[in-house]
Formats: structure tokens, sequence, C-alpha cells
């Protein structure tokens, strides 16, 4: 639904994003990570037909985003960084000229907006001035916008950004829903615990680049090495590990306790297990060492040689523009 | 078919939908502003009260010329008073226009609208219609309640006439601070800032208003129709450049109000090294050299400004000609030709030094002068869409044409005093042509920047067009001219008038 190959946008002597490649399917859910200045932004913004790629090429629900940008945003819903809404307005009356703009059939304005307001329990406040809304409430509104002509791709930057926790988790059960529904979702966030709980995939941008583009547990596995299991016995472990090092990496221990790396589980955890049996040793439990999704972008940002501040990437995206005078490549 | 970005409609989409989506932008932000008290309350006063207020000075002006000459203060003191009325309430346009374009990208309200399918076209003409509507009913509802009011008060009617000419001058006045405001909003991210540039419409506006008056006031009331025409001639530019310049691309790249001064001279620099149609698209160019300016460039800039050759060309005999039978209709008593030398002794008398001192002095002043002044209204033609650009032309050939005129008229040879002329002329009037095209271009360009071209990179592109024709063709046609004009033409004057 979602296929963006190299996309790159220039502002005059800035470069915004210099080489963004990704792909997001239907019924699924894709993070788009990086830190601020990355280029998250004006990527989503060239997804929606906002922005004209200044090179590269993205197809959005079938349609091409330079050539074909009314039947994108046709088919696309954002919800935009800063979600700014008219005060003045009346909740009501803000989906209905949205739904108007969207092209909604004037039948279905109504039922799909009372839904919408019904389903983010704003019903009754549907006839209070938007000004008057908290900074949920109103992110809550500005869903309902990005969703009012049930678009079949949705590119939802920092969608639980001002809520609280009940508000984000009543988003999240939502995003599910649509993802279940068969949308193809692209979900800009810094939240990471909610890019992990929700995206099938991640993309990792930096300095306007797609730096790492796979599933969480790849990029686990890839950034930080075969999984760790960790094995606690009830007693001490009396020369257990050299044992065990015979079979797998042992890379810490304690007094009753001791991790090995597992690069096949389901083949190498069995002998573990039955080797320990055979030793003696008392199991009281094998577990996965958890590795957090915040380990491996991390390690993507702030790891290696081209680790930058902001203030750098900032001069960089600015150097690097000196070098593509006339927007080509440098 | 690729559907556009900036504008018209998109694959499949009916007029209906797009005059729907003008309705509804137009429609919420009517409703917006009459919601804001701050705008209806001086609204309502200067549309329901303030013509009342007019009504009774306009009684009391009446009274009080009874003594004097009561007909000449009714004939203009009802067209004044007429057009006050008119013209305070859409003074608000400028205030609700940049409120809908520059407050909707500073509330961050503008990137929902412009996710919509919504084409920026619409959505130009949505918010223009709004900015337009609530400020010119309420003049044309002030104006209304005056006549009314003032025929029951004091029994004097406004002539209709009248009436049709401030309303259309009301409308193109609208019109035209409104689509101002959205240039001026599409070059700020703030109120704050737009307000600040808006005196580039305000001073304007109100010089025109003040004209205006005048113009009422001298009983010149016919001249209304062409200062009616002129603001629509104006509208008709700035709405252009309001729906080039009113694009997503153009609104959501913009972040910063600073102006920097060392990045326009890079911008300028690059744009002048590249060839134009290269520069154009930012696209790469053989490096810079003389012969490449001759070869490549000068052919680009000469299409580029083909219409603007033609319509500097069409002014040049416009010009010729209105000299010519301005000096037909209304010849000067003691002119020109009266002074003139009229036999070939005379001419001879004179001697060349003194024709030469005539003509200009030395060739380098002549140089200077030409050149200073092409290249200052050049520039001021950046100002005023290309306007200012022809002012030379127009100046330079229409007092020819008037002094050939009034030589004409004075029975003298005109074809032998061309001669005072043509030897230098040949030169100098093609370099008139080419400056005044180069000068039109560079202020129309604005009407229609290149794609993705903000309006100080257009004026830059335009600039160093300009500078290049100026460079490789204006200058050494003009020095040329010069020589010629102090060193043969005296000697050819007198040759051909001299006997």
């Amino acid at each position: 639904m979602i296929e963006a190959f190299h996309l790159r946008k220039t502002f005059g002597e800035l470069t915004a994003v210099s080489d963004v490649t990704l792909d997001v399917g239907p019924g699924e859910i894709v993070a788009l990570l990086g830190p601020n200045g990355a280029g998250k932004t004006t990527t989503v913004r060239m997804l929606a037909a906002i922005l004209r790629p200044t090179g590269g090429s993205a197809r959005v629900a079938g349609y091409d985003v330079e050539t074909q940008p009314i039947a994108v945003r046709q088919r696309v819903g954002l919800l935009t960084e800063f979600p700014g809404l008219y005060n003045r307005m009346t909740a009501w009356d803000y989906l209905r000229f949205f739904a108007g703009l969207q092209g909604v059939p004037p039948a279905l304005e109504r039922a799909r907006a009372e839904a919408l307001l019904r389903r983010f329990d704003l019903w009754e406040a549907r006839s209070l001035p938007l000004g008057d809304f908290s900074k949920g409430m109103r992110q809550k509104v500005a869903l309902a916008r990005a969703l009012l002509h049930d678009p079949p791709v949705l590119l939802l930057d920092e969608p639980t950004s001002a809520m609280d926790p009940a508000g984000a988790r009543q988003v999240r059960a939502l995003i599910r829903e649509l993802k279940e529904a068969g949308r193809a979702i692209l979900l800009c966030t810094h939240n990471l615990v909610e890019a992990e709980e929700l995206a099938d995939r991640i993309a990792i941008l930096r300095l306007g680049k797609t730096i790492a583009f796979d599933r969480p547990g790849e990029l686990r596995r890839k950034l930080l090495g075969p999984p760790v299991m960790e094995v606690r016995l009830a007693g001490p472990l009396d020369g257990v590990t050299e044992a065990v090092a015979r079979l797998a990496e042992v890379v810490e221990q304690g007094t009753d306790w001791f991790r090995y790396r597992a690069p096949e589980p389901q083949r190498l955890n069995p002998r573990v297990v039955r080797l320990l049996g055979e030793l003696g040793a008392q199991v009281v439990t094998v577990h996965e060492v958890p590795r957090s999704l915040e380990e491996v972008y991390l390690r993507l940002i702030d790891a290696g040689e081209e680790a930058l501040s902001e203030t750098e990437a900032l001069l960089w995206r600015k150097g690097g523009a000196v070098a593509v005078e006339w927007g080509k490549a440098p | 078919m690729a559907e556009r970005w900036c504008g018209g409609r998109g694959m499949g989409e009916s007029a209906m939908t797009h005059l729907r989506q003008i309705a509804l932008v137009a429609r919420r932000e009517l409703k917006e502003n009459l919601s804001d008290w701050r705008i209806t309350v001086p609204a309502a006063v200067l549309t329901f009260i303030f013509p009342w207020l007019v009504i009774s000075a306009t009684d009391f002006g009446i009274q009080y010329a009874q003594r004097y000459d009561p007909e000449l203060v009714v004939a203009r003191l009802i067209p004044y008073a007429t057009m006050v009325v008119g013209f305070f309430p859409i003074s608000f346009s400028l205030v609700v226009a940049l409120e809908s374009f520059v407050g909707e990208k500073e509330r961050n309200t503008l990137e929902a609208l412009l996710s919509t399918p919504i084409t920026d076209h619409a959505l130009y003409l949505g918010k223009l219609l709004s900015s337009l509507a609530l400020p010119v009913a309420g003049s044309f509802f002030a104006i209304a309640l005056y006549t009314f009011g003032l025929r029951r008060a004091t029994g004097q009617t406004v002539p209709a006439d009248l009436l049709a000419q401030i309303a259309l001058l009301i409308l193109t006045l609208a019109l035209g601070m409104v689509a101002g405001a959205v240039v001026v909003s599409s070059n700020t991210t703030s109120v704050r800032a737009a307000n600040l540039l808006a005196s580039f419409i305000v001073i304007p506006a109100m010089l025109l208003i003040s004209f205006q008056a005048l113009v009422v006031l001298w009983e010149q009331r016919h001249v209304l129709w062409y200062i009616a025409a002129a603001q629509a001639l104006v509208d008709v530019g700035l709405i252009r450049m309001g729906v080039q310049l009113f694009n997503r691309e153009e609104l959501l790249s913009r972040t910063q109000d600073r102006i920097r001064p060392a990045q326009a001279v890079r911008t300028f620099c690059a744009f002048f090294r590249a060839e134009p149609f290269a520069a154009a698209c930012r696209d790469s160019s053989a490096p810079l050299s003389l012969g490449r300016l001759y070869r490549r460039d000068l052919p680009q800039l000469l299409r580029r400004n083909v219409w603007t050759l033609a319509l500097a060309t069409l002014l040049l005999v416009g010009a010729f000609s209105l000299g010519w039978g301005f000096a037909r209709t209304f010849p000067v008593s003691s002119g020109p030709a009266e002074v003139w030398p009229k036999t070939p002794e005379e001419w001879q008398a004179l001697g060349a030094d003194s024709l030469r001192e005539f003509l200009g002095g030395t060739a380098w002043r002549i140089f200077l002068h030409n050149l200073s002044r092409l290249t200052g209204a050049g520039l001021a033609g950046m100002l005023s869409f290309g306007v200012a650009a022809a002012a030379p032309l127009l100046g330079t050939i229409g007092l020819l044409g008037f002094l050939a005129g009034e030589a004409a008229a004075a029975g003298m040879n005109v074809w032998a005093l061309s001669a005072l002329v043509w030897p230098h002329g040949i030169l100098e009037v093609p370099a008139l042509v080419l400056a005044t095209a180069a000068g039109l271009r560079m202020g129309a360009s604005v009407l229609a920047p290149p794609r993705g071209f903000s309006l100080g990179e257009t004026l830059l592109l335009g600039l160093a067009d300009f500078a290049k024709v100026l460079l490789l063709l204006v200058i050494p046609l003009l020095a040329l001219a010069a020589v010629v004009e102090v060193y043969l033409t005296p000697h050819l004057a007198l040759f051909f008038l001299g006997g």
C-alpha cells in the first residue's frame, strides 16, 4: 500500500530527506523512528502528497505521489505532528467540514462523524468549541478527522503524544483494530515501547536516510547478536558453566545463574537443559533476556563513527546541501 | 495524464466538486469571522453607525455651504462623502485576509487542510472569497444606508454612475488588498511578520484612496473609470502571483522570516553562472565563459524574452505615435520647433561642438546617463510587475515622437532632422528595447514563478537574466552608441541639415 524508493527532499540549501526506502503492506503497521530532524515529518508529508519529492518515487494505495497527488490524498488519513484545530468550531462542525473536503457523501457525513465521536468518547462534547478541549481530546478529534473518509492508508505522526495513559491505550487499541481491518499504517513516534507494541516492522531514519528497516526481532538479532538465555539454578553453579560452554557461548554468570548466547534457541535450549539435568543441576528458570527496541535504536543512532549530536546533524544537513547545488545528489 | 499539484482539477474531479470545496472553505472562514467580535463589532460600527455620522456631517456641510456656492459644494462633498463611507469598511479586508492566510499557518491548522484532496486553487479562492465577502458586503451596505439616509435627511441624491464607480473602485481595491495580503502571507510565517509587511499594501492603498479623493474634489470623475481599470489590472497581476505562491510546497517550505543577504548573493551568483534554461530547472550547466554566454545563454535569453521584446517594440511604436499625435493635437505655442535652426546656414552656424553639447556632452556622460536610467528602471520594475521598466522607453520615444510632431507641424523636414538621432539611435534604440524587455520580464516573472521557486528566488533569477542582457548586449550597444553620438552624429546631422 505504501512503497517509497530512495525518496529525497531538499528545501533550497537544506536537505531534509536524503534517501528513504520503505514499504508498508495492507494490515501492517510500520513504525518510523528517528531522532528530531531525521526527516520523519518530511517523509510523511511526501507520502501524503503534500510535498513533492525532489528525487526518488513513492506510490500510495497504488497512486504515484508526484503525478496523482489528489488520488493519494483521497486515500490517506493523515494525523499531523501538531494537529492544530479551529478553536471556534465545535467538534461536530469540524468533522463535518473535513468530511465535506474529503468528499464523504453527504448522506454518510453525519453517520461517520457520530460514529467516530462516540468511538473516542467525545459525543457528549460534540457541541463545545474545540478551544475548550483538553490536549488529549484535541488529539482524538484530529485522529477522528484522519479517519473520516475511511482511508486504506494511515500516516500517524505521534498519535498518542498528548494523551493520558487511558486515552493512549484507547488509541493503540484503535490502531490495532484498523490494522486488523487491513489498513496500512505508518506510525511516526518517539515512544519506543509503543512502537514495539504495535509495529510489525520498524524503519529507523537518521540524517534523512533509512538506516534500518526490518522486523523488531530481526533488528535485535542483527544489532545485538543472537538471543541471550538466562538460567537460574536452585544452588551454586559448581562448574556447570564449563560444561555448558562446550555447547554455547557463556556471556555472563553469577553465583547461581549464568547467561549464554543462543543463535538457534529451538535447537540449543533443549540440549542445554538436557545437559544440566545430566549434571544434576536443579533448574529453577530458563528464559530469554529481554532486549528492548530502545537498545537497538540507541545502538543505531548513537554508536559508531557516524554518531552525531542534533547540532552536528543540523550542520550536516546544511553542509550536505551545499554539495547538492541545484538539488543534485552530492 | 498527471494531476496538477498547484491547481486545476484533478483526474476525474468535477467542476462541481471544485466549487463545493471552494464554498466549504469560504463558508467556514466566513462563519469564523462572524464569530469573532474583534472583527464584527468594528465592522458593524463602520457599516451601520458611521454612515449616519457622515450623513450628519454632509447635512452640516450643505447648510454651511448655502452662503457660498451650494451647488459646487454639493457636487464635491457628496461624492467624497460616499467614497469615505464605502472605503472605511473595506479596510478590514486586509486584517481578515492576513488572518485567514498566515494565521492558519501560525496555528498549525493549515496542514490538515493541505492533506485533503482540495486543490491549491480551490483553497486559495475559498479564502479569497471569504476575506472579501464581509468587508465588501459591509461597504456596499454602508453606501446604501448613506444614500438612503442622505435622501431622507437632505433631499440630495447620489448619482447612479457615481455609485457604480465607487462600487467598482471598492471591489477592485478590496480585491487588490486581499490578493496582496496573500502574497505577503506567502512570504511570512507569522501574523506579526505579515502585519509588518502589510505596510507594502496599506501605504499604496492609502495613496490611491487619497488620489481618488482628489480626483473627486477636482470634479474629474471620469478619471475614476481609468483608476478602476488600472486597479483591476493590478488585481489580475496580484491574483496570478498569489495563485502561484499559494501552494503546498511553498507554504510548508518556509519556516523562517530571516533575510539572508549572503545566501541571496550566493543564489544570484549560482543563477548567473548557470545557463538561463538550466537555472530555471536548477539543472547543471557547462562552465561559465564568455564564449558560452554568447553562444548559449544569449539565444536562450532572447527566446525567453521573445514576448516582452514584442511588447517593448509595440510600446516603442505606440509611444512614438502618441508623442506625435500629442504634438499635433496640443501644439506648444513656442515649442521646440520654434527655436530650432530653420535654414542650412543656421545649422552650419551652429557648428558640431554646439550640437555635441546639445546631444549630451561627452561619450562617458551619455553612456552613464543611459545606463543608469535603464538599470534603475529595470530594478524599479521588480517592485511594479515590470511596469517601471518601460518608463525610459516610453519617456524617450514619446518625447522623440512629440518633437518630431512639433517639427512636422512647423513644416520642417522631419527626415532630415532625423539625422540628429538615427546615427546613434540605430544602436541605442535596440539597447533600449532589449533592456526594457528584460526589465519587463524580470518584473513580470513574479506573476508566474518557476515551479518550486520562492518569490525571492524568482526575482533573483530574473535579476541574473537582466544582468546578462545588460552585460552582453545593452552595455556594449550603449557604449558604442555614446561614442557615435558624440563623434559621428553631429557631423552627419550637419551634413544632412546644413546642406
